[in-house]
């Protein structure tokens, strides 16, 4: 039972939904609209696996000095005070909402939050002209065929590049819009009939490790 | 106890301040001011990295993780345990979210080792009801939509449009059909790429050239965005050097 | 001795710095090119402001990209705005809640003080929040949006709004918008088809060319691709006298240029260099 009536649940819980979606009605609307609450009801109390997972590791890292110890006490301390201004300002103060520019929380999160994630990724900029300089040669004629649209794209989405010749644009969107697309669908319906097997084999319990079984 | 906190942390700091430094005074509110250069050191620590790893970037990575981990505690308690589990059940007398709520809780059991079998079942269920939503609209909108999407070409809505536009919308239509074919065909393992089929795959290849060189071609200005929008903030909103 | 500077990654990194910092001290209007995507998302907000339909802007992107997609979230609520089409805002991507608030509230700041009362909350816009599972969610949506969302954010009931008198599903939507960072949008598509919304998707750059297959299907209207999308609406803002400046994706234009020139440089620098030492080889 431990490990055939999950299978069961996967399967019939899948079928019904599979029904749903192709038959209309009051029952498919009550079943959509029920699915939903519950749904999010249902990850608001499994987000405690999150929360565990997070104070665990660095938990332990602090009671054991692991290498670096010292930045998980950062870690913690920035979560506790995040968390605590967004229950100072909702709970104890007069703001509007949680986002009320004028309070703690939405300035912690627009002057530590936004620019520290945000650069985090911009970092990648220099990456990539790093690549372009070092890495991206036209070895074969298909690696030539790469960059040389490469290099059209580039110039025809910039402002220099209309500057240069006025039907860049033009150029690049023809590109675009046809072999591009022609590429990125063929992509698109192998991929979508990967998932599509990916899923029947899910429901009908041929893939069980989402349940930690083999 | 609000006004004194808002009384003491704006005020008198304030007052200091501009008597220590009164030719030095900044145009803006000095909190927003402090805020200002918070970010800006958080953003110089986070780019300190290209040049080599060191202990600032790596504070402001922590603290990175801390906040964001902090913030989304913060948003998933107002936004859906108070307004869809506290509210409706203490507040309107609404008892259906405690099945949910229990549902969730036996996932978390996951953690208990005798008892994380307890969790297969939640899981099974939103596993099964996640895929038997995903397969027929999946199905539908990347399969189904897309073969109709190549069939659809209006080549003699394109013509009409005269030269050279409309000959390129005509000679893009064959193009589309041709490359999605002969890219699929490349993506076709189970018969050896041989003959036909091989000569067909390596058409395919080219079109997955073009369109792979469209994409690195856009991922480079995505990147350099990213970038230049931080360098706009340091320039604009902390310096003003720029308007 | 280009060869050996361009092996150096710390040469190439502050080449970069240098070439992106620069030109926003330069003034230089080039005309920025608008492509047929972009115009056709800003005829259907255009069309739903005719059919007086409100628009769903979903705002699906967290601060890592926020330097492509707030100028397009902003533009798009600009239009939205001037052209007194309510928007409903929501967000699917829980990091990214408090910046599309901001996006919404700030917005509405700055119409209200050219014309004081211009923008309501309730009335002109709203602000539903973040929720978890969003394929149930835009399921549920399909059915009834006021019963898939109940309250806004702050916990005030849509039932007294007047944004959402008149409005069940995406029949009555004018034009629902994922502007993200991730996949969000093709499960939009997906999840959105039977109910045959009527979808635009504004996208970072990365993700931009796979949304074309789902346009030239019919599937969405049209997609924002990057911030050179971006600076393309903001241009058809301006042009259209919606707004009288270029916002922050215009700024980056002139960057985008002289670093896409760097780059180019980079690559056809490095590769004669390689064919160069090729041919010495042979």
């Amino acid at each position: 039972m431990k490990k055939r009536l999950p299978l069961i649940l996967a399967f019939v819980f899948g079928v019904i939904y599979v029904v749903q979606y192709y038959v209309p009605g009051f029952a498919s609307t009550w079943l959509a609209n029920k699915t939903s609450d519950w749904i999010i009801v249902m990850s608001f109390f499994i987000y405690p696996l999150a929360i565990y997972s997070f104070l665990y590791y660095h938990i332990i890292r602090i009671a054991k000095q692991a290498p670096k110890w010292q930045y998980s006490i950062i870690t913690l301390v920035c979560m506790i005070g995040m968390i605590f201004a967004g229950f100072y300002v909702e709970w104890g103060t007069n703001a509007k909402s949680l986002g009320d520019k004028d309070y703690v929380f939405q300035k912690l999160y627009d002057f530590l939050l936004v620019p520290l994630e945000a650069t985090m990724f911009s970092l990648l900029a220099f990456y990539i002209a790093s690549a372009a300089a070092r890495a991206f040669r036209a070895r074969n004629v298909e690696a030539t065929l790469l960059l040389i649209t490469a290099i059209i794209i580039m110039l025809s989405r910039v402002t220099i590049g209309q500057a240069m010749l006025a039907q860049l644009p033009a150029i690049g969107d023809w590109i675009l819009e046809w072999p591009n697309t022609a590429a990125r669908r063929a992509i698109l319906i192998g991929v979508g009939l990967g998932g599509a097997a990916t899923s029947l084999k899910i429901l009908l319990g041929i893939e069980r490790s989402y349940l930690g079984m083999r | 106890m609000n006004s004194v906190i808002a009384a003491v942390s704006h005020t008198t700091f304030k007052e200091v301040l501009q008597r220590m430094f009164p030719k030095v005074w900044p145009l803006k509110e000095l909190s927003d001011q402090w805020w200002f250069v918070l970010a800006a050191i958080g953003t110089v620590a986070i780019v300190s990295y290209i040049y080599r790893e060191n202990v600032m970037f790596r504070i402001a990575e922590h603290v990175l993780i801390g906040v964001a981990f902090g913030y989304s505690f913060t948003v998933m308690y107002f936004n859906v345990g108070q307004n869809n589990f506290v509210n409706p059940v203490f507040k309107e007398g609404d008892l259906w979210p405690i099945v949910p709520a229990v549902l969730g809780l036996m996932a978390v059991l996951r953690i208990v080792p005798k008892l994380s079998w307890v969790s297969r079942y939640p899981m099974a269920m939103l596993i099964g009801l996640s895929m038997g939503m995903a397969l027929p609209r999946s199905l539908q909108s990347t399969v189904f939509a897309q073969v109709y999407g190549t069939t659809r070409i209006d080549f003699t809505g394109s013509i009409s449009q005269g030269w050279p536009w409309g000959v390129l919308a005509v000679v893009g239509g064959a193009v589309l059909i041709v490359g999605t074919l002969s890219a699929l065909m490349y993506f076709y393992f189970s018969m050896e790429h041989r003959g036909f089929v091989g000569g067909t795959a390596k058409v395919g290849i080219i079109f997955l050239m073009i369109g792979f060189g469209a994409s690195f071609g856009y991922t480079v200005q995505a990147r350099i965005s990213l970038f230049a929008a931080r360098v706009l903030f340091i320039l604009r909103d902390w310096l003003g050097i720029i308007t | 001795m280009l060869a050996k500077l361009l092996q150096d990654s710390r040469t190439i990194y502050t080449v970069i710095l240098i070439v992106i910092i620069i030109p926003f001290m330069v003034t230089l209007k080039l005309p920025i090119p608008v492509p047929p995507p972009v115009r056709s998302v800003f005829n259907a907000v255009e069309e739903s402001h005719e059919r007086k339909q409100p628009i769903i802007i979903s705002f699906d992107f967290d601060p890592s990209v926020a330097g492509e997609c707030a100028p397009m979230a902003k533009a798009m609520v600009r239009h939205a705005f001037a052209t007194k089409t309510p928007v409903i805002g929501l967000t699917f991507l829980i990091n990214g809640a408090n910046l599309a608030q901001s996006i919404l509230d700030q917005t509405a700041k700055e119409f209200n003080e050219r014309e004081p009362g211009s923008i309501v909350y309730g009335k002109d816009y709203v602000w539903l929040g973040w929720k978890p599972q969003y394929d149930q969610v835009l399921v549920a949506m399909g059915h009834d949006i006021k019963r898939a969302f109940r309250t806004d954010s702050e916990n005030r009931s849509l039932n007294d709004m007047p944004i959402f008198k008149g409005v069940t599903n995406f029949d009555d939507i004018g034009l629902s918008t994922s502007i993200a960072g991730s996949a969000i949008p093709e499960d939009w598509i997906a999840y959105t088809m039977q109910y045959k919304a009527r979808l635009a998707v504004g996208t970072t750059a990365v993700s931009a060319t796979q949304y074309f297959p789902y346009m030239q299907a019919g599937q969405i209207v049209g997609v924002i691709p990057g911030a050179t999308g971006a600076a393309a609406y903001e241009r058809l803002l301006v042009d259209n006298k919606y707004w009288p400046e270029y916002g922050d994706a215009g700024a980056m234009a002139n960057t985008q240029s002289a670093t896409h020139i760097v780059i180019i440089l980079f690559i056809i620098i490095g590769n004669v260099v390689y064919f160069i030492r090729k041919s010495q080889r042979q």
